[in-house]
């Protein structure tokens, strides 16, 4: 079959730029459209704000010895799509539900990406920078900021056979603005939402409180699939998980086939897929793995085609050397942006971190090099309290700073000196709460603070002591894996402002204002600005915590998986596999 | 007798369970940590889970839906326990069953050879051997058998795990590398009883009798010896049976076994106490059966030994 289509395609005329791909062609041919077909983004009136921003510069990696030299092999230009075949991906945990308006988990959403579409979505070929149109063709915002409309596709269908319409993304809003129910995923992030409105059958209109210069970011999160409202509602018309907790009905290029607990997800290809001539593949398979060795042994078998992504699953150092070094030109390599970063929060109403000296000192001794490569293998990059984005501090400066800079001698000797200064010459004890899956990396934190005078004793929690624990404030300072979806300040909002959240007990009008700034400023680039002084001000000037490293992971892939838009994209971010095609096998 | 101790099994999984710090309803409210918990969201989850209601009353309350065969729902997925079961229990089953055969093979063949050839060369090899398979734990045998299947052999146990009765041939593949990476742990100890008791045994006076009335060594062995050997090998072949569920949590992760000992441990971790205490509770019931097949064993072994 694979063979029928490669000379069916080599008869057709190559394409030049990439085409709408509304192109109707007939399934049995490759469709004219380019191996990207990415319909030009039309838009009405005010352009996206996504459009203005400047390009930021990338973070960089830090320079390791495991950083791989083999480039990545991007589609050569006359290389034709092949339709068929079944992708095979590791995946760790076995999801609880595959219902992604109600689960946050990424074990749910990995495996459902491709059932799914979004209002908007991250362009996969640019995800830290830009925003594209998935199910709305093109959106405005009013000059306020406050009010936002959308226009969206007409003739997509459910994988149902219902119609997709302003109905469903209405219903999605509503609901997740005013949750009924606790089971509902990150529904904080349409909490400025006062009123959305159905304009016409293919439009949507919402309006907020204040401007927030993060919505569009959440809107287009990778947890945000649109899901049916007809299977939402039960026969009184309120809200309901039941049906999607067995049935997943999306928009997007796959659907589900089955769902073996504990051993697979099988999905298969969309024939009705709004993007004629996609997707390439038949379908996809989700293999549960839960042990690492096994994940890469599977691999390098070739039973896998791409492993898992998530904490836990990237490619350790000697794989990443078999890969490099045994699998050259048939296997490669994608640096996965986690947006981790560990952290310890220091509660700055008890003692000793309600000195600044202190937590200064804390600051300038940590050898964050030192941590990136003990506990991330050296993969990651450091940064401030914002994981290196668009919207921190610009990583060429960071790492020139004092704390973050190499060697640590100087800092180490100012650090000391604040702590003799704020009374603690010779040291002090403290209790330092950390979650269990965190334990080692609380340890390299315990041993480093030691070097300064700063004994802490670890008390390591179970999961949901340790929330529990957070939410009290009961000790001077909190350590864990944090994640930041997007890149944007609201991520880490709950850790720092004092407006009702549970982590902190700080009480600074300064941070509350300058993440309202934020929030509310809005040109992008301005706002990018006033992220960065935030950022600054709360990793330098107030030191309201210590980030020890960005960890970020690798994944690999069989070379003949082509069209794989996956270097450099973040942990959370979506895989569609629309235009992903199989050779060979 | 056996009632009260499946009784004694659910109180005190009960109650440990309930001891422990954390709950389910912080894991849930917070989405595993990836979310913050409020104060009304928890209590809200609290009285949906049944959580704030007094322990008596909770237990009572499961005791009365197991009475009714209603085994409840996961806190988790949501999905009935039963289903869990349905699809979990079979691979666990057949895993504990081929693991104890593997040991079984493996180490009485090995034991009594050596106690027959006892400071031999045979007799050393074969102890190192055994011994070799108690020091290594059985995940970085199975690890290592992965490992070993991919590079020489470039080949790995189909993806995907299939019942016996879906296709058997698959599920041999599958399913005889978990056995032997277990069965080979558990074979040392069974050999060495093995050996030991082999040894006592044909030293006895009515062995030393058959020798003198000119009988061929197998037949002494497998007449006359062997059943008298089996009785304290079967005893600990019984015990091993549940170390081999427990060890299962480990084999069913290396070899992606959808089986009772990974959900378990996940179901510790969420603390989702349906699926705890109805697992454990199914598992005790297991490995009470397993001793009873033991029991009813003796009296076939031994004539002496009588049962009503």
């Amino acid at each position: 079959m694979a063979a029928l289509l490669m000379m069916a395609t080599a008869a057709c005329a190559p394409a030049a730029a990439p085409a709408p791909s509304s192109a109707s062609a007939p399934r049995a041919e490759a469709p004219s459209a380019a191996p990207s077909p990415r319909p030009a983004q039309a838009s009405t009136g005010a352009p996206p704000p996504a459009a203005q921003a400047t390009r930021v510069p990338q973070p960089q990696v830090a320079a390791t010895p495991t950083r791989v030299a083999t480039p990545v092999p991007a589609v050569q230009p006359g290389e034709k799509p092949v339709y068929g075949g079944t992708l095979t991906i590791a995946h760790r945990t076995e999801p609880a539900t595959l219902n992604p308006f109600k689960e946050p988990s990424i074990t749910t959403h990995h495996v459902t990406f491709p059932i799914y579409e979004y209002v908007l979505r991250r362009d996969p070929l640019d995800p830290w920078n830009k925003i594209v149109p998935d199910l709305a063709e093109s959106w405005e915002v009013s000059p306020d900021g406050r009010v936002y409309t959308f226009r969206l596709r007409k003739n997509v269908q459910w994988q149902d056979g219902k119609p997709f319409s302003a109905e469903d993304v209405a219903f999605f809003l509503k609901t997740k603005a005013n949750p009924p129910s606790t089971r509902i995923a990150l529904a904080a992030y349409y909490r400025s939402i006062t009123k959305v409105e159905i304009v016409d059958p293919y439009t949507v209109r919402a309006t907020l409180e204040r401007p927030d210069s993060v919505f569009l970011m959440h809107v287009s999160e990778s947890r945000q699939p649109i899901t049916p409202a007809h299977l939402m509602k039960d026969a009184n018309g309120k809200y309901t998980d039941k049906v999607l907790d067995v049935r997943a009905i999306g928009t997007g290029p796959f659907k589900l086939k089955d769902w073996r607990h504990g051993v697979s997800v099988v999905l298969e290809k969309n024939p009705q897929y709004r993007i004629k001539g996609l997707p390439y593949l038949d379908g996809i398979t989700y293999y549960i793995i839960p042990d690492r060795s096994t994940q890469f042994a599977a691999f390098r078998s070739g039973r896998v085609d791409l492993t898992s992504v998530g904490g836990g699953t990237y490619l350790t150092p000697p794989e990443l050397k078999i890969v490099k070094e045994q699998l050259t030109g048939k296997a490669s390599i994608y640096l996965v942006k986690t947006a981790l970063q560990y952290a310890v929060r220091f509660n700055p109403a008890l003692k000793p971190f309600d000195d600044l000296r202190v937590r200064r000192a804390v600051h300038l001794a940590t050898n964050r090099q030192a941590a990136l490569d003990l506990l991330a293998d050296g993969i990651g990059v450091m940064g401030g309290a914002i994981y290196p984005s668009p919207w921190s501090m610009p990583q060429s400066e960071v790492i020139k700073m004092p704390g973050f800079r190499q060697p640590k001698d100087q800092d180490v000797a100012e650090a000391k000196k604040l702590m003799a200064e704020a009374g603690y010459a010779s040291g002090t004890d403290f209790i330092l709460a950390v979650r269990q899956p965190d334990q080692k990396e609380g340890e390299w934190l315990q041993n480093e603070m030691s070097k300064i005078g700063l004994r802490a004793k670890l008390r390591v929690l179970p999961l949901t002591a340790y929330y529990d624990s957070s939410s009290k404030h009961e000790f001077p300072a909190y350590f864990q894996l944090l994640s930041m979806p997007t890149g944007h300040p609201d991520d880490i909002a709950e850790y720092y402002t004092s407006s009702g959240q549970v982590y902190s007990q700080i009480a600074d009008p300064k941070v509350d204002a300058l993440f309202d700034k934020v929030a509310q400023t809005v040109n992008e680039a301005d706002a990018r600005k006033l992220s960065a002084a935030l950022d600054h001000y709360l990793s330098v000037e107030q030191v309201l915590g210590v980030v020890i490293a960005h960890p970020d992971g690798y994944r690999a892939a069989w070379n003949r998986v082509r069209n794989l838009h996956l270097d450099g994209a973040g942990q959370l971010d979506s895989q569609r596999y629309e235009d992903t095609w199989k050779t060979g096998e | 007798m056996t009632f009260p101790v499946l009784l004694g099994v659910t109180l005190l999984t009960f109650f440990v369970m309930r001891v422990m710090p954390g709950d389910a309803a912080t894991a849930i409210v917070t989405a595993g940590g990836q979310g913050v918990a409020r104060e009304g969201d928890l209590a809200r989850v609290r009285a949906e889970l049944g959580l704030d209601k007094p322990l008596h009353v909770q237990y009572g309350e499961w005791i009365w839906g197991l009475a009714r065969l209603d085994l409840g729902r996961s806190w988790h997925s949501g999905r009935p326990i039963v289903e869990e079961i349905k699809l979990r229990f079979p691979v666990t089953f057949e895993l504990a069953v081929l693991t104890a055969l593997t040991s079984v093979l493996i180490a009485i063949p090995v034991g009594v050879i050596s106690a027959l050839r006892r400071d031999t060369l045979t007799d050393h090899v074969a102890r190192v051997v055994s011994v070799f398979g108690l020091t290594l734990p059985s995940f970085w045998t199975g690890t290592l058998i992965l490992f070993f299947l991919v590079t020489w052999f470039n080949w790995f146990p189909p993806m995907g795990f299939v019942g016996p009765f879906e296709d058997p041939v698959a599920n041999i593949q599958q399913i005889m590398w978990p056995a032997l990476a277990v069965g080979y742990y558990l074979s040392a100890y069974l050999a060495r009883m093995t050996r030991a008791t082999m040894l006592e045994v044909m030293r006895q006076d009515y062995i030393r009798t058959a020798w003198s009335k000119g009988l061929r060594e197998r037949v002494i062995v497998v007449r006359h010896a062997m059943k008298n050997m089996l009785l304290p090998v079967v005893t600990l072949a019984g015990i091993q049976v549940a170390v081999a569920l427990e060890g299962s949590v480990v084999a069913e992760s290396i070899f992606m076994l959808p089986g009772m000992g990974l959900a378990l441990v996940s179901a510790i971790q969420e603390r989702d106490y349906p699926v705890i205490q109805t697992f454990m509770l199914l598992l005790a019931i297991v490995v009470m059966s397993v001793n009873l097949l033991v029991d009813i064993t003796y009296g076939w072994l031994d004539p002496r030994i009588r049962y009503n």
